[in-house]
């Protein structure tokens, strides 16, 4: 187009500039967490079975727990991730927790701490090393992870904190993968859930949750239809459904109105994007 | 002979043992004896990796050390990791990985960096999509419509101005998306087992090269 030819309104439709795209996201985003906006939530059937094996575990049972959060993926899955732990003391399950990212363990304690908080009395009966043991970081990936559910004492033989694990009660009659009732996998984006269902699931028949970040959700789909994970969570939006099943509107179901509109934004710009386009493939086959 | 030895026969040998080992006691029934064995293997590839993190940190104050000594191109940043890692190791190491000070450069320096450099991809992605996904083709309308339904079905104000996206979200989940990822998976899996038992057999070098 020359510098002379008059733009229409379908060229200027085409050519928006990035940073007013930016503009009209960053204020779909922003607004919602600012101004509350309710939206009904229908819950899925991943986020019901996700729940209902949670509220299915028995009081006293220990489950093993694999946090992988990191700074990028904690705002999605860090609420879900408090949730899990109030769903769990409050019904008495005790906990076992390790990471496979190194930075991973101080997301675990906040989150333990959180829900203690929010539990008020019930949380203040709560006593570390009786109803949950966190393990720390365990280096190695795969091998790290096939090493500790192979025999934990075998890997380390003290907490994060440097007790002894024969010490705390909670790690009694646990040092293998088959020991615990089950195994929940709050992966984040670290795209380590294969690694939990092949060396946990797969070896010892452990059932098994996850909560995964929503880009890496559809990949998890497969291993739920398989049965080989029980329940699913996937980003916000997954960890606000299971706060509509908690009753407790907390973080995630603000994030998921700034979703929708972020969604909203996409898709306009999807569409201004192609009726330009096409309307240019029509003006150039005439 | 003797770095024929130390470079190709002895690496091939600890890589088919433990290889052995490790498979036969996955897929199969062994002898207490055996697991034991290969678990013991197991765990010391645990506490080589954890050797990893200090090789790692020596590494990256090594390279950053050269940086800064020949003033290479942006050498000033190199100062600044320099700082944010000393300051970071010896909060950790003074006032322990839950200390005060180590927790709030986690929670208010580590956290909201790694957090707004994942969001700025949200921009990104929009600006992309505008720019480049286009119905060129047939595929490509199909990829856009399958894209439409799927954040109609993940938004909820999609949910609400058209319920049907729920199960429709679902469906494309669950039916075309598994079959699509199963094979996928299936292949990978395939393929590692014939790189795996290569590796085992000696007959794939370059897995000591790479």
């Amino acid at each position: 187009m020359r510098m002379s030819e008059k733009k229409t309104l379908m060229d200027l439709i085409g050519d928006i500039d990035r940073r007013v795209v930016f503009g009209f996201l960053f204020l779909a985003l922003v607004g919602p967490l600012i101004i509350s906006i309710p939206l009904p939530l229908p819950v899925t059937g991943f986020v019901k079975q996700y729940h209902e094996f949670l509220e299915s575990i028995p009081a006293g049972a220990v489950v093993g727990f694999d946090v992988e959060l990191t700074g990028a993926t904690d705002p999605q899955l860090g609420p879900d991730l408090t949730l899990v732990f109030i769903q769990l003391f409050r019904r008495d399950v005790k906990s076992v927790i390790w990471c496979m990212t190194a930075e991973s363990p101080v997301f675990a304690t906040n989150a333990i701490n959180n829900a203690l908080k929010t539990l008020g009395e019930k949380g203040a009966t709560k006593k570390y090393g009786v109803d949950w043991v966190e393990l720390g970081y365990i280096a190695g990936t795969e091998t790290g992870l096939t090493a500790l559910m192979t025999g934990i004492r075998q890997v380390i033989s003290k907490d994060m904190y440097g007790k002894a694990l024969d010490d705390l009660p909670a790690m009694k009659n646990v040092n293998t993968g088959k020991d615990f009732y089950a195994v929940i996998w709050h992966s984040g984006s670290a795209g380590s859930v294969p690694y939990g269902i092949r060396q946990i699931n797969g070896r010892f028949g452990t059932p098994m949750l996850v909560a995964v970040t929503s880009n890496e959700f559809p990949l998890y789909v497969t291993y739920l239809a398989a049965g080989q994970i029980r329940g699913l969570i996937g980003g916000a939006r997954g960890a606000a459904e299971h706060e509509t099943l908690m009753k407790t509107a907390g973080l995630a179901t603000a994030q998921t109105s700034a979703l929708a509109l972020g969604g909203v934004v996409i898709l306009a710009m999807l569409l201004l994007g192609n009726i330009s386009y096409l309307d240019k493939r029509r003006r150039q086959r005439k | 002979m003797s770095e024929n030895v130390y470079k190709n026969q002895l690496p091939f040998a600890v890589l088919f043992i433990v290889g052995v080992f490790v498979i036969l006691t996955y897929f199969f029934q062994v002898p207490p004896e055996i697991s034991a064995m290969a678990g013991d293997l197991t765990t010391f590839g645990a506490v080589i990796a954890s050797f990893g993190i200090l090789l790692g940190t020596l590494a990256l104050v090594r390279y950053h050390v050269v940086l800064m000594y020949r003033k290479k191109k942006n050498w000033q940043f190199s100062i600044l990791t320099m700082i944010v890692l000393a300051a970071t190791l010896l909060t950790g190491l003074i006032g322990s990985s839950r200390g005060k000070d180590f927790l709030w450069i986690y929670n208010y320096l580590n956290i909201p960096i790694n957090a707004t450099l994942y969001s700025t991809t949200a921009f990104f992605i929009t600006s992309a999509a505008y720019r480049t996904f286009k119905l060129r083709t047939f595929d490509s309308a199909i990829m856009m419509t399958v894209a439409v339904l799927m954040i109609l079905s993940w938004m909820t104000l999609g949910n609400l101005a058209f319920p049907a996206t729920i199960e429709i979200g679902d469906w494309i989940l669950k039916i075309p998306n598994s079959a699509g990822f199963r094979g996928m998976t299936i292949g990978v899996a395939l393929g590692l087992l014939g790189i795996g038992t290569r590796a085992i057999l000696g007959r794939y070098r370059e897995v000591l090269t790479a």
